[in-house]
């Protein structure tokens, strides 16, 4: 027992170490303590891995160790909540995600927080999306796909991850888009991406957009055919691949964005120590390795570009998500 | 495309070979460093430590372990995680047995028979049996895993969501084997654990359910704390109030002695089966480990020739529910690697360290670099070797445990139980569900209604209605789907033949001397 007791009394010790207790402390001395990046996804997930890389990356740069805390649950609601409650000194940050970010409070006006409670401080990365059926699927193209849903609407499934994901908005927007109605195609959910990709493998859905991340080994494997990006030009891992822009339907650019967004008025000071942080970070070897590993494209957006691009993403899906029905109040 | 392949080509060259033994002693080499070895075992103390302490679970101990992969080399990084993820599993045993409290969700079932058996003195035996029990199982499931991966790559593909449901369906009547002598009142538990599983998010809708505002309780209820809330605190109070009565310092004082080979082999049955069932549930991506344990209980208690003494200390009991945890291990990275769909949480972030070391697990991997997926299932052979060791250490120190009074550990427990709980998430208001949870269990156990049932149910309520809702609306609502293909239909039929088995033992059982003993 004192074997358990000493670790758990060890653990207290660390945890309580690990704490940090917010006091005023002019900008000039910042920072000058470990700071905390709360992650609001699961451990381990693709936003926690892009908060982690940074985090191990940026220390250098912000003079300070940074602790990623996840608070998970909620479709981001519950982490993003817990940190919009910091003091915004610049001790408590938050990896910013267009699901917990944007999407989340788009579609649920009980959310407890929009985009104008917190501080866009840089974009970091994005992950264009791809729209894919299977390799043995007749539909070669977005026009053959889109002809299909218009001859039997109500017919044709797709796979997504949960309303008020990505996955779920990209399908919609390409179909409004399109001019077709929202029950055109049939929605399936799944929990998380990679079970809403094999729902498509299985034959459960017949097509499926999703990041590109987690489509590419399947499109070079052969088992899934891409048939459009949503980058305004081709990629080239897929020259093949046409663009979304070219196929006719340029409204339908929807990507997926990290960054690093502090909470409401943090002071201009700590938000342009940051941004130049995060801009030297970006500039590290290591880093857009690890970045391009997890499937990711390094992006820089600053303060003032990023806030207007969260703006203008929250504006379209709120719209989207009150076109579709789905608010939830 | 890439490489030549064409469509013809199942998931890029698997099915096609059975193990290809000189890659097999290519990847040996890969992982006959001494720094792979030492990130292994490394990896096992860590994950030891995080399975014996409440509240940290086997993903938090991955994950904080995970900034350090990134500038390690891929073997030492998966070895280093892979014994995190293979003895945190184990790990929550011992808590389990010793003080009634799952060091991990997956030790849900072991407290069942772990605990009683050390209150009668006999807590070597049990932790012994969880110890060899999951090494047992943990080697059989991935000597599956390594013989079948080329095999059965696509065969979580197999499981459309009419079929998981019907898995589930099956999993469902385990609650019969834990109900003790009244089937009703297990039933009765269920139904508080469906009902607490659906507070939170709406898994189709995303609306919110039952949270009165709250948005803590958006998340739902996490695990830890009902499984804490309803084994630990009920424990407490009862065994506190029973020292303030007699007014004596009391404690099992003894370890009693261990188990000998002879008993351990004579439950090689057990093994095999918790094996097999674990093995399925392993594979089948979003199941995790806790339903295995409990079908490898359930599966131990139906071929026991004494069912009477689950629920009592039943040795069988404790191997049952170890083996079936141990035995997702291996299985569940068989459609992570070969498919890149994580079969847990912990796979998923296990895959996480992998993509960082472009290594994308996905039909592509096994083609790429064979040699890295073989020497993945040849590290989980060595961590289950450390396991073995470290844990019989760990084993040697529980005697501190049994020889304190009982007006020590009770408090002590209690703290362990309440840091634990806030650990996980870090809100008071899980802290708070746990105590609520914990008087409520203690109700319930005065009316003996039995706890198990009621963490069943919890644990698959939501699959079962997610599965179901997703089900009909791939069928447009139509329930042909449940029947429309072979699997589904023998899961739905087996879940019939054990349901029906589970009253029939019921009844049969109802009146005779188990049965008393049962409820006495």
């Amino acid at each position: 027992m004192r074997h358990l007791l000493k670790q758990g009394l060890l653990s207290v010790t660390v945890m309580a170490s690990a704490a940090i207790f917010t006091a005023p402390v002019s900008a000039a001395d910042y920072p000058d303590k470990p700071i905390k990046l709360v992650v609001a996804s699961g451990a381990g997930g693709s936003t926690d891995t892009a908060a982690r890389i940074m985090a191990i990356n940026i220390q250098e740069h912000i003079g300070q160790p940074i602790i990623v805390v996840n608070k998970k649950g909620g479709s981001g609601g519950i982490g993003i909540n817990f940190a919009l409650k910091a003091k915004p000194d610049g001790y408590l940050l938050m990896e910013g995600m267009i699901g917990g970010h944007v999407l989340f409070p788009a579609m649920n006006t009980s959310a407890g927080y929009t985009p104008e409670d917190y501080t866009p401080i840089a974009m970091t990365q994005m992950n264009p999306n791809v729209l894919i059926v299977r390799a043995d699927s007749p539909y070669k193209n977005v026009k053959d796909l889109l002809d299909a849903i218009k001859a039997k609407p109500g017919k044709l499934k797709f796979s997504h991850a949960g309303a008020g994901s990505i996955h779920y908005f990209g399908v919609h927007l390409l179909l409004k888009t399109a001019g077709l109605g929202n029950d055109s195609a049939i929605a399936i959910p799944y929990k998380g991406g990679s079970k809403s990709m094999a729902g498509l493998l299985r034959g459960e859905a017949d097509f499926h957009q999703t990041n590109l991340v987690s489509a590419i080994d399947f499109i070079e494997s052969g088992k899934v055919r891409a048939l459009a990006v949503t980058t305004k030009e081709r990629l080239k891992a897929f020259p093949d691949v046409p663009t979304y822009t070219e196929e006719g339907y340029p409204n339908v650019d929807i990507f997926g964005w990290r960054g690093v967004i502090g909470p409401k008025d943090l002071p201009k000071a700590i938000v342009d120590q940051w941004a130049k942080a995060v801009q030297e970070t970006m500039a590290r070897k290591g880093w857009k390795k690890m970045v391009k590993a997890v499937g990711d494209m390094p992006r820089y957006m600053g303060p003032e570009e990023f806030s207007k691009h969260i703006a203008s993403d929250f504006k379209r899906y709120r719209q989207m998500a009150t076109d579709l029905d789905i608010l939830v109040e | 495309m890439v490489r030549g392949r064409t469509q013809s080509h199942r998931w890029g060259g698997l099915g096609d070979h059975m193990i290809d033994f000189d890659v097999l002693l290519q990847s040996l080499k890969l992982i006959l460093h001494w720094n792979v070895i030492a990130a292994c075992f490394a990896g096992v103390i860590w994950g030891m430590f995080v399975g014996v302490t409440p509240g940290l679970t086997g993903i938090m101990a991955v994950v904080i372990a995970l900034p350090l992969t990134f500038f390690m080399d891929p073997q030492s990084a998966i070895a280093l995680l892979l014994g995190i993820y293979v003895t945190a599993i184990y790990g929550g045993s011992v808590t389990a047995i010793m003080i009634a409290t799952p060091g991990t969700p997956n030790a849900a079932a072991t407290v069942i028979d772990g605990y009683p058996l050390a209150r009668q003195g006999k807590a070597r035996q049990a932790l012994e049996m969880a110890l060899y029990a999951s090494f047992t199982a943990g080697i059989l499931s991935t000597v599956v895993a390594l013989v079948i991966f080329p095999i059965v790559a696509t065969f979580a593909l197999e499981f459309g969501a009419a079929e998981v449901f019907a898995v589930i369906v099956f999993a469902i009547t385990i609650i019969a084997g834990v109900s003790g002598d009244s089937l009703l009142k297990g039933l009765i538990a269920a139904c508080f654990g469906f009902l607490i599983a659906t507070i939170g998010q709406d898994p189709i809708h995303g609306s919110s359910r039952f949270t009165f505002g709250v948005s803590d309780f958006q998340a739902g209820m996490h695990i830890l704390t009902l499984l804490v809330g309803l084994f630990t605190i009920p424990e407490i109070i009862v065994r506190g109030v029973e020292a303030y009565k007699s007014r004596d310092s009391v404690s099992v004082g003894d370890m009693g002695p261990g188990i000998s080979f002879r008993k351990f082999f004579s439950f090689w049955p057990i093994y095999l089966r918790s094996c097999a069932g674990g093995s399925l549930l392993g594979a089948l991506p979003g199941l995790g480990g806790s339903p295995a344990a409990f079908l490898g209980y359930f599966l131990a208690q139906r071929f026991s020739k004494t069912p009477e003494e689950f629920g009592n200390g039943s040795l069988e009991g404790v191997a049952g529910a170890e083996a079936g945890n141990n035995s997702v291990c291996g299985p569940a990275l068989v459609p992570m690697m070969s498919l890149g769909i994580p079969g847990d949480t912990t796979t998923a972030v296990l895959m996480g360290a992998l993509v960082i070391h472009g290594l994308s697990p996905g039909p592509m991997l096994f083609e790429s670099s064979p040699d890295f997926v073989y020497s993945v299932f040849l590290l989980l052979f060595v961590a289950l070797i450390f396991l073995l060791i470290v844990g019989t250490g760990v084993i040697s120190m529980a005697k501190w445990v049994v020889q304190m009074p009982t007006q020590i550990l009770f408090p002590v427990v209690l703290i362990l139980a309440t840091y634990g709980t806030y650990a996980v998430r870090g809100t008071m208001i899980d802290v708070l569900a746990m105590y609520g949870v914990g008087f409520f269990g203690f109700l319930m156990r005065t009316q003996k209604i039995p706890a198990a049932p009621f963490a069943i149910a919890f644990i698959l309520g939501p699959l079962f209605e997610n599965e179901l809702r997703k089900s009909l609306i791939i069928s447009s609502g139509s329930l042909d789907i449940f029947v429309s293909s072979t699997i589904s239909i023998s899961f739905l039929a087996l879940a019939a033949l054990s349901a029906g088995a589970s009253v029939y033992l019921h009844w049969r059982l109802k009146g005779t001397k188990a049965a008393k003993i049962i409820s006495d």
